[in-house]
């Protein structure tokens, strides 16, 4: 009987969605610049899924980003759950985190300029989802999640409205953007017009707390002709620089400090969402080689003076598109949600340190390390 | 003198403490005028209605509601036929006869024998003052004492209920009147909604047209 | 800053009495509020007073056991017998089966039950929910010794929005915060269902990145966490249920007409 209920409590709803409610203004799609515009109206409903909280191909954990192995363009189904989990964001730090796919930050997109993406979220605060045990249909970033869970991932529970806004997605945010309550599953789709890399939050209110408390990740979006040295790049990687503002609770875990926040004084800056995980687990070069990092501030609130201690950037890409070509950078100045493509040789073997140069965020443990093996060729 | 969760600075309260009741005497004659003024001209601000979250039938509603002769009217009494809904209260004497009115001109657009089928229920929030008697005398001075038209009140949260399932936002003031959304919703004979008007200006030849729809043909 | 410190100026002018009135059965105390004057966070109202008149509301919130009691009373709202205009599937998903919450949990507050649920048990009561500003009034009816005492509070309420744990619900009366008249929990165990949860102004507001900025008239610690609170209530539909949402019922000082319903007799 319940089940029935269940199975009408849902048609109901799409019905509503689809009939009752004051819809906005019906979108067009059309072009303009060869870019796609006008993207159908999001729909929320409520749905009994309990499957993966990610699903598609091209998501991936930080700070591997997928191989785009198809030509062109390509329409991506993409499911990125808003969750609880309880991680370590330093040695004996932890607390609940509000989070995308069960990471801070979230997993990373990987797209090509001018694909199309249709979305999905299911607002799942109010559920314990576990993030190491990847199904069949799950995303990539699951399976690397579950050999490596750096962060120690433990499902929470803790029910608060949540939203995602891509920045690289053009739309109407008070439709697609649109905040949705905990049980409540939002769709919608949107276009990668713009080639870069692109930071993906949620826009619920506070917005400072909400990304604070963890959710944030980043969308590549690589360039429809490439960038020039394409050819010539070995490694490529995905860092995320950003802040944690917390204070001790009541019990071992931590929690928000709004103070901290409020007056921009992270209790953690970090890279990659761990004070250590960039030491423990390094990116990987061989002396010789081309490295590219997509590099991210995403804040909440902090710059980032991007440099990789023994190295210059031999491009860089402001925001990752292809036309803002800069060369011979020895830091990358980047405000909150601000990004860079760059490339950089590997000069020998050795340890390079990836810092941001203000160094009071440096030491709070915005720092990674590049450990390079002798020279192959 | 305690602080409040408010008070941003203890130090400007200690200033404020000496002049405190001075500005008391002052405050309070300009508080009461403030609120004498808002009654007389009943400033009516109209509430926007909400998006209605539900598509089920609203004859699932167990509500009793008493009419203006003191009957018991239940909502899945009208099981079968449409139902013109309207939401409003007595005393109002802003939008609310406008309202009535447009309910009314609405109804009058309808043939005959989509009137014959199609009951009219108005629903007051006010259920402190909009008794049954009441509701009686408004019926007759409106002129909408009429069969086939059902002016009722109900439980305090039985109201709050209705208005919830068909997004009407309301809201009293401290005056006593009351702010609202101003929104006719037609339900079909399964007392699902069909249709909704909303505001107090505007054409009605469409709401009309949908209502017509309703009708199964072989009523017509 | 002038107009934040009216209320306080008026205060002391309300006559402070506190009523305590104990109800009929083993609910719990219903606690007099005496009329007043708070401040919203809406954009509406920033910096003007609101007036709230005085009204009754429960001491604690609703228990898991008081809800049993009413589904003993009214099967219709009993998880296998709702209709789906009133509950998701989130209504009561904690619970063994119609009537049976598991073990330890009477004292606890009742939370996975939707806005309509709420409503109806209040009516069953003779009460109703409280509205928004009946329960924003009373919540902020504390009293501090100093400022810092009520910004180090209202720091705490913040973490405590931030790091709620849903699957460890503590017992009603245990957060140890109290307002002045002896309201209890009003902050510290769950969030609770009002009657006009999403004010008319919610539309407008449309909860974005600015909305914290435009809500904050009084700029305190306070006011963040009230904005946190209202922007949460914002977002819920009438049937959300979830495992930190319950209530409490507020009831009139006057009589509206809204009689408990005879525990005989069933609203059916």
């Amino acid at each position: 009987m319940k089940s029935l209920y269940q199975i009408s409590a849902l048609l109901m709803t799409l019905i509503v969605l689809l009939g009752v409610g004051q819809s906005t203004v019906q979108a067009q799609e059309y072009m303009m610049d060869g870019m796609t515009f006008g993207m159908p109206e999001a729909v929320v409903y409520t749905e009994d899924y309990d499957g993966p909280p990610v699903v598609g191909d091209h998501l991936t954990l930080l700070p591997n980003l997928a191989p785009l192995e198809y030509e062109g363009n390509k329409h991506h189904e993409v499911r990125l759950d808003a969750m609880v989990q309880e991680i370590e964001v330093a040695n004996g730090v932890s607390y609940r985190a509000w989070t995308f796919g069960g990471t801070v930050p979230g997993p990373t997109l990987h797209v090509r300029e001018g694909d199309r993406i249709t979305f999905t979220m299911k607002n799942r605060s109010d559920e314990e989802v576990t993030i190491t045990e990847p199904g069949s249909e799950a995303s990539p970033f699951m399976q690397q999640v579950a050999d490596n869970n750096y962060m120690n991932a433990k499902p929470g529970v803790m029910p608060m409205p949540h939203s995602m806004d891509f920045h690289a997605g053009t739309v109407a945010k008070d439709d697609k953007w649109r905040t949705i309550a905990p049980g409540e599953t939002i769709q919608f789709d949107w276009v990668a017009n713009y080639a870069g890399t692109y930071i993906y939050h949620c826009g619920t209110p506070s917005v400072l707390m909400h990304t604070a408390m963890g959710q944030h990740g980043v969308v590549v979006v690589s360039p429809k002709e490439g960038y020039p040295t394409d050819y010539e790049v070995d490694r490529e990687y995905v860092v995320v620089q950003s802040e944690y503002y917390l204070k001790k609770g009541p019990s071992e875990l931590y929690q928000y400090d709004f103070e901290a926040a409020q007056s921009r004084n992270p209790s953690h800056v970090v890279f990659n969402g761990h004070q250590t995980i960039l030491h423990d687990q390094p990116l990987e070069a061989n002396a010789g080689e081309r490295v590219r990092i997509h590099f991210s501030n995403n804040g909440p609130s902090g710059t980032s003076s991007f440099h990789v201690i023994g190295a210059i950037f031999d491009r860089v890409w402001l925001e990752g598109h292809p036309y803002n070509e800069m060369r011979g950078m020895q830091t990358v100045l980047l405000g909150a949600s601000g990004s860079a493509t760059v490339d950089f040789i590997v000069p020998e073997e050795g340890k390079y340190i990836l810092i941001d140069h203000e160094f009071a965020d440096a030491e709070k443990g915005a720092t990674g390390t590049l450990k390079a093996g002798p020279r192959k060729r | 003198m305690r602080i409040n969760l408010q008070t941003k600075e203890g130090a400007t309260m200690k200033k404020l403490k000496y002049i405190a009741l001075t500005i008391g005497l002052i405050c309070l004659p300009m508080l009461a005028s403030s609120q004498h003024s808002m009654t007389e001209g009943e400033s009516h601000s109209d509430l926007k209605a909400e998006q209605s979250y539900n598509a089920e039938s609203l004859y699932h509603m167990p509500a009793k509601w008493t009419n203006q002769d003191g009957e018991t009217i239940r909502l899945a009494d009208y099981s079968g036929r449409p139902l013109m809904l309207v939401m409003f209260y007595g005393q109002c004497t802003g939008t609310c006869p406008v309202l009535m009115q447009r309910t009314w001109k609405l109804y009058s657009m309808l043939d005959n024998r989509i009137r014959d089928q199609l009951q009219v229920l108005a629903v007051s929030f006010d259920t402190e003052n909009d008794t049954p008697e009441a509701l009686k005398t408004y019926a007759e001075y409106e002129q909408l004492d009429i069969p086939g038209w059902n002016f009722v009140t109900a439980r305090h949260t039985d109201v709050r209920e209705l208005a919830m399932l068909l997004g009407v936002q309301y809201r009293q003031r401290s005056d006593g009147h009351y702010e609202h959304s101003n929104l006719i919703t037609v339900l079909d004979e399964e007392g699902k909604i069909a249709v909704r008007t909303e505001g107090i200006t505007g054409g009605l030849d469409q709401a009309a047209s949908e209502i017509k729809e309703l009708i199964k043909p072989d009523l017509q | 800053m002038k107009l934040s410190t009216l209320s306080y100026l008026l205060l002391p002018i309300v006559v402070l009495t506190v009523l305590i009135t104990v109800s009929a059965g083993a609910q719990s105390k219903k606690v007099e509020i005496p009329a007043g004057y708070f401040h919203s966070v809406l954009p509406e109202v920033v910096g003007e007073p609101v007036r709230v008149e005085s009204f009754f509301i429960d001491e604690t919130a609703v228990t898991y056991e008081d809800y049993r009691n009413f589904l003993t009373d009214q099967p219709r709202w009993r998880s296998s017998d709702i209709p789906a205009i009133y509950a998701g599937k989130s209504y009561l998903k904690n619970w063994k089966n119609d009537l049976d919450y598991g073990d330890k949990k009477a004292t606890q507050p009742v939370t996975s039950v939707s806005w309509y649920a709420a409503n109806a048990y209040c009516g069953w009561k003779g009460g109703r929910l409280p509205t928004l500003n009946e329960w924003e009034y009373a919540a902020q009816a504390m009293e501090f010794e100093s400022s810092d005492d009520a910004d180090r509070f209202s720091s705490e309420l913040i973490g405590w929005y931030s790091a709620v744990n849903a699957n460890q619900v503590k017992p009603v009366g245990s957060s140890g915060i109290e307002n002045k008249y002896g309201v209890k929990d009003m902050f510290g165990l769950i969030m609770e269902w009002v009657e006009d949860f999403k004010p008319p102004v919610a539309d407008d507001l449309s909860l974005d990145c600015g909305t914290v900025g435009r809500m904050q008239g009084s700029s305190t610690l306070y006011g963040y966490a009230m904005s946190i609170r209202y922007i949460t209530r914002m977002s819920f539909k009438p049937i959300s249920a979830t495992g930190m949402l319950g209530f409490r019922c507020a009831y009139d000082t006057v009589q509206n007409g809204n009689e408990p319903v005879n525990e005989n007799q069933s609203t059916d």
